[in-house]
Parts: structure tokens; C-alpha cells; sequence
């Protein structure tokens, strides 16, 4: 069953430099218990796709095309509307645990404050519940540190507050925007660990937003490359990673040192020459066209065509024979 | 400083987290303790010895004594001509600590940091000044290292304006100079930090680190803020400049694949000590002591 929709998603952000638009004609659907990630550098548009879904894009932004959720269109919704899905129906998880909690406020009580809201449970109930999330995401003594501050628990204990909050209404849909990025690789997998657990025995949905190829290759059933606001590439994780096709893909595998790489066999990093493109003036036709070796005079006036390659595995390209010939061959 | 052992002990899981882990004792094992003073090799660029520092904490209350924190607990290191020395861990293990150290920006409790056999820390304060242009230092944020004020040529030339008798046209052509090793042009110096990107500007920091002709970089962190793609431009640079000047390099890292990449010999650092120390080659190999192997089973891969 569909669970989320998202047909031909295009943000415009209003800029200094004039209009500019952080998300390009982004289609994808998510069914329901399935898992997405979204992978690219910034700017590329990952985390405003995710502020488009939940409606919180920022006052000089507006999203054009259809997000719909189990059938209904959430960009035609009001406000009202949209505080019944936020926080209830999609749990969002955000990258920066200590701005995204409210420094005032015991944690117990921010993770009851969704379920006070949507639920109208009474406090004794919505404890008894805070405590049970509590011990879910495993944070030991639940009944002390109920009743703790932010900044009395560490990083990653912090960000499995913010599970517990996006958690706490049972929502269909768990969005997680670079959730483990302020933290250390141990307490990263800890993290990782818990929220696939979790997605499994709820039966959510999930779109995970990271920089980090590995993160998603650990992580996710589907994958979307995203550059320049525009999708590049996407597919199954597996068969993706396994026959990467675009260009800019393949620059970014090759851009990351691996920990079985080694210094003598790998001099070099291949690197990607440039820098990620001004989205207020994005060039017409392919985005990666003034970083990209194949680039012809063919990839300039128009957007490249997209093609599907193998099940589900599609690839934005003029010049696919070319790029997988060459990485074939490297 | 950012040193204060407040996170989660990667062992005990998500426990004890606002303790302040205090990791003083005397029975921490460390593969690198090495007690008679160092032989210092005509080769050898920097040599750290037992080097211990320790912060005291804002009195929590008027009836006990401030806590202490062992930021660096004892550690020993060389680091030979033209090598790299990676350390890795993760927050709160003591590592940029112990760059500051190295670099003479924190006074020891303990131990003694000697470059090029001199100790940096007993020289009189106009002798390491005039020293510090042999070992410069690049940080993490390339945002908030540059002086959003003065443009790109002041922000290079300042370390010779401060440590060298040069004249504005030799000062200007070293200035012209760095910024072609790491790949800027000439154009750029008339513009501030603002106008450039967030790799760009970390060019700039290793460009003001290379206008002394330093023999020692220590550079914490030079690409954790930096996006993979542009990620990758920097760390060929660093090798670049290490192939065509021989520079030496402390690198300060908790991204082991970057320190792999780089680096020759690397230590892997836990609350203020070196757990495990050796060749890259070899610790990533075939890691021995338990913390090591948690850091690199952490790391999420792709493939496998």
C-alpha cells in the first residue's frame, strides 16, 4: 500500500539572489513500512524535500506539485490541518539534538507534549507512556531522567530523546534528517541500530536523510541521489551501489576514503573538480554539467532524459553508456 | 576547551552520560608509555613526552574539592621528517588537547614537548615566538578561523608580518605564492573570506600554515566540516604539499578513513591515553586492544 506520494515536488526558496529552487521535479513513493534514503552534499535539496513533507518550509519558501499521504494532498492542507499530521501521523528526528530540544523543559515532558496534543491523554497516562519510550530507546533509569534538562544528557542520549519524541504518536512515517551527524561513529551506531530495531517492530516508514554513503548502504531498502535539487540517480541501495550509473554518483563514491583502501594502493582521491552549484542560478539542463567529465553540448539546453537501467534503478544522464563503461573499466 | 570527558563511554553503551569520566588512574594501560627520556633522532621533527594535562572543572560545590579532568594522560609520540602521525578517537578523548599541546597553546601539567630538540614549553616567550614559524596549526571550522574582516592576502601574510622582517612586495609574492601551491589564484587576495566556499577558505587556513615554510603542521580536524566532494580535494592537497615540500603533519581526526588515507603511523586515543599505537597498515589490519576494534566495526561501510 502507498503510504506517501510525492509527485513532482518543486520548492522555490526566495533568495537575495532572486528565486531559487532547492527541490526539481521530485517523484517518489513510499510504501508503507519501507525505508528511503536520500543522499547528497549540501545543498542538493535532501533536507528541504523533507521540510516540504512535513509543511514547515520557511516563510520565503512554497512547494509546488503533490505530497500526498495515504491519498491526502498535504500541500493543500492548513495549518490547522497539518499540526493533526506533524508530530502524529510523521515523527520527524532532526540533525542537531541540542538545538532541536527545548533547553526549558524536562525531556519527560517534551515527549508527552505529542501525545497531551494529539492524543488528549492525562499527564499520569502520558508518563507512564514517556517512561515506556524511555526504556524503548534505551536510556537507562527512566524514572530519573524523566524529569532531566537537555543539557544534563550527552549527545547521543539526547538524540534518543528526539526518537522517543517522533516516536511517541506511533506515526506511519519517521523522517530522519542527518540524525546521526553530530555524533561519534560508536554512539552513530548505536543510534542507527536502534532506529532500524524500532522501524521493524512498529512497522514505519522511514526516509533517512545523510551525507554518508555508508550510512545509507547500512540503512536503507531504496536510495535517491539528489544534486542540485534534481534526483540523478535512485534504485534499490543495493543494486545501486553495485552498478553505480551518474556521474556525479560515481565522483562521490570515489570522493570518500574507505577504511579498506590503503595509502600506498590509493595515492589519490578521485576528486570532483568545482564546487556544488548556486541554486539561485542554476545552469539550464543538467545541474552537473560544469563538474561532469562526460559533459557534452547536448547536456546544456535540457534537462537529461531519465532512464531506467534495471528494476526500479533509474539514472538522469545523457551519457550512462559512457559513465558505467568507464567505471567498469577502473 | 571542549575537552571535558562528558560523553558516553563508547563500552558502557548510553550509560553514565553527564558524569564526568574521570580517567586519572594510575592502572590505565597504554601501549606507548615509555618512561626514560626520549633519544632524539637528527630526523625526528617532534618528539612528546609524557605529556599530561589537566583541567580543573567550576567547583560544583563550596564543601568539595573542583573536579578534575585528565584531558591528556601520558603521552609519548614521535613523529619523523616528512611523515604523517595520525590521532584518532572520538569527542571528549583528549586529541585536540593534545594538538594544543604540541603547538604550545596550553601549558603542561606534565611531560615535555620538544620540536626539533628544543622544549617548546621551557623556551622564553620571544624564543617560541620566533620558533612558532616552524610549526603552524589548521583548525577544524574554516568559518571561524578567518577574520571576516581582512582579506584573504592579510589573513596569509600575517603570520610573516608577525614573525619576519619582510618587505610588502617579498611578503606579497610569498602570498602569491602559497595561494598557487593550494590551488587559488592571484586574484584571489583582494576578496574576503565570505566570498569564497567552505573548501576554498580551508585552502586559505593551509595557505596562512604554509607562508613560514613550517617543517610541522598540525591540523585538527582540516576536513570535518567540508562536503565529500570537496573533502577529497583537501586531503589530495595535503599530500601534495607533503610530496613537494616534505612537510610533517599531526593530524587530529576522528574520521578513520580519513586518517588512514593520510597518515603513516597512527594512534588510536581514549579518555587522555593512546590505547593502541603503530603503522596504519597494521592497526587497521589487525587491531589489538578492544577499543580500536569497536571504533572500526562502528564504521558504517558500504559493500560487506
Amino acid at each position: 500500500m502507498t503510504l506517501l506520494a510525492v509527485d513532482n515536488l518543486t520548492v522555490t526558496l526566495n533568495t537575495v539572489r532572486g528565486p531559487a529552487r532547492a527541490v526539481r521535479n521530485l517523484s517518489f513513493e513510499l510504501q508503507k513500512g519501507q525505508t528511503l534514503g536520500i543522499v547528497g552534499e549540501s545543498g542538493c535539496g535532501k533536507s528541504v524535500t523533507a521540510l516540504a513533507i512535513m509543511g514547515l518550509l520557511p516563510e520565503n519558501g512554497w512547494a509546488d506539485g503533490t505530497v500526498k499521504l495515504a491519498g491526502e494532498n498535504l500541500l493543500t492542507h492548513s495549518e490547522d490541518q497539518m499540526c493533526q499530521v506533524r508530530g502524529n501521523r510523521i515523527g520527524m528526528v532532526f540533525q542537531e539534538p541540542m538545538t532541536s530540544l527545548n533547553p526549558l523543559h524536562t525531556v519527560g515532558r517534551q515527549i508527552a507534549e505529542a501525545m497531551r496534543l494529539h492524543r488528549g491523554v492525562s499527564k499520569a497516562e502520558a508518563r507512564t507512556e514517556v517512561l515506556r519510550l524511555l526504556d524503548m530507546v534505551g536510556i537507562p533509569e527512566p524514572t530519573k531522567r524523566i524529569n532531566s534538562y537537555p543539557h544534563q544528557l550527552s549527545g547521543g542520549q539526547r538524540q534518543r530523546v528526539m526518537i522517543a519524541m517522533a516516536l511517541s504518536c506511533g506515526p506511519e512515517l519517521l523522517i530522519a534528517d542527518e540524525p546521526t551527524t553530530a555524533l561519534d561513529v560508536t554512539i552513530q551506531k548505536q543510534i542507527l541500530d536502534l532506529i532500524r530495531n524500532l522501524i521493524e517492530d512498529l512497522g514505519m516508514a522511514m526516509i533517512l536523510i545523510s551525507h554518508n554513503l555508508g550510512v545509507i548502504y547500512q540503512n536503507v531498502q531504496d536510495v535517491i541521489v539528489m544534486y542540485g535539487g534534481a534526483r540523478v540517480e535512485s534504485g534499490p541501495t543495493h543494486d545501486v551501489f553495485a552498478n553505480l550509473s551518474h556521474p556525479y554518483s560515481q565522483g562521490l563514491f570515489e570522493a570518500v576514503p574507505q577504511i579498506d583502501d590503503t595509502k600506498a594502493s590509493r595515492r589519490r582521491l578521485r576528486t570532483i573538480p568545482g564546487t556544488v552549484p548556486e541554486l539561485a542560478d542554476l545552469p539550464a539542463g543538467c545541474t552537473f554539467q560544469d563538474r561532469c567529465d562526460y559533459v557534452t553540448d547536448a547536456c546544456r539546453p535540457t534537462q537529461p532524459p531519465v532512464v531506467q537501467i534495471a528494476a526500479g534503478h533509474i539514472v538522469a544522464c545523457l551519457h550512462i553508456d559512457a559513465a558505467r563503461k568507464q567505471w567498469a573499466a577502473r | 576547551m571542549g575537552c571535558k570527558m562528558t560523553d558516553t563511554d563508547p563500552q558502557a553503551g548510553a550509560g553514565d552520560a553527564d558524569t564526568v569520566a574521570m580517567s586519572g588512574t594510575a592502572n590505565k594501560t597504554t601501549v606507548a608509555v615509555a618512561k626514560p627520556a626520549p633519544v632524539i633522532e637528527p630526523n625526528t621533527v617532534v618528539a612528546v613526552h609524557d605529556v599530561h594535562k589537566h583541567y580543573t572543572l567550576p567547583r560544583e560545590t563550596l564543601w568539595r574539592d573542583p573536579t578534575l579532568v585528565h584531558a591528556v594522560n601520558g603521552v609519548t609520540f614521535t613523529i619523523e621528517k616528512g611523515r604523517s602521525f595520525g590521532v584518532v578517537g572520538e569527542s571528549g578523548c583528549g586529541k585536540s588537547t593534545l594538538a594544543r599541546c604540541v603547538m604550545g597553546l596550553e601549558t603542561l601539567t606534565q611531560g615535555s614537548v620538544e620540536f626539533r630538540g628544543q622544549n617548546i614549553h621551557a623556551l622564553p616567550v620571544e624564543e617560541l615566538r620566533q620558533l612558532r614559524r616552524h610549526f603552524q596549526m589548521v583548525f577544524q571550522d574554516p568559518f571561524g578561523s578567518l577574520d571576516p574582516r581582512m582579506k584573504v592576502a592579510r589573513i596569509v601574510a600575517e603570520p610573516i608580518e608577525a614573525l619576519e622582517d619582510t618587505k610588502l612586495d617579498e611578503r606579497r609574492a610569498r602570498v602569491i605564492e602559497v595561494l598557487r601551491a593550494v590551488g587559488l589564484k592571484e586574484s584571489d587576495t583582494d576578496k574576503y573570506p565570505h566570498e569564497f566556499s567552505g573548501g576554498q577558505r580551508q585552502r586559505i587556513a593551509i595557505a596562512r600554515a604554509l607562508i613560514t615554510r613550517p617543517a610541522l603542521i598540525v591540523a585538527d580536524e582540516p576536513v570535518s566540516a567540508l562536503d565529500v566532494s570537496v573533502q577529497a580535494q583537501v586531503l589530495n592537497l595535503l599530500q601534495d604539499l607533503q610530496d613537494e615540500f616534505g612537510v610533517t603533519y599531526l593530524l587530529i581526526s576522528h574520521d578513520l578513513a580519513v586518517v588512514k588515507f593520510v597518515c603513516d603511523e597512527v594512534a588510536v586515543m581514549n579518555e587522555g591515553v593512546f590505547v593502541e599505537r603503530g603503522p596504519t597498515e597494521e592497526i587497521f589490519a589487525n587491531p589489538q586492544h578492544d577499543y580500536t576494534k569497536t571504533l572500526l566495526a562502528a564504521v558504517p561501510q558500504i559493500g560487506g
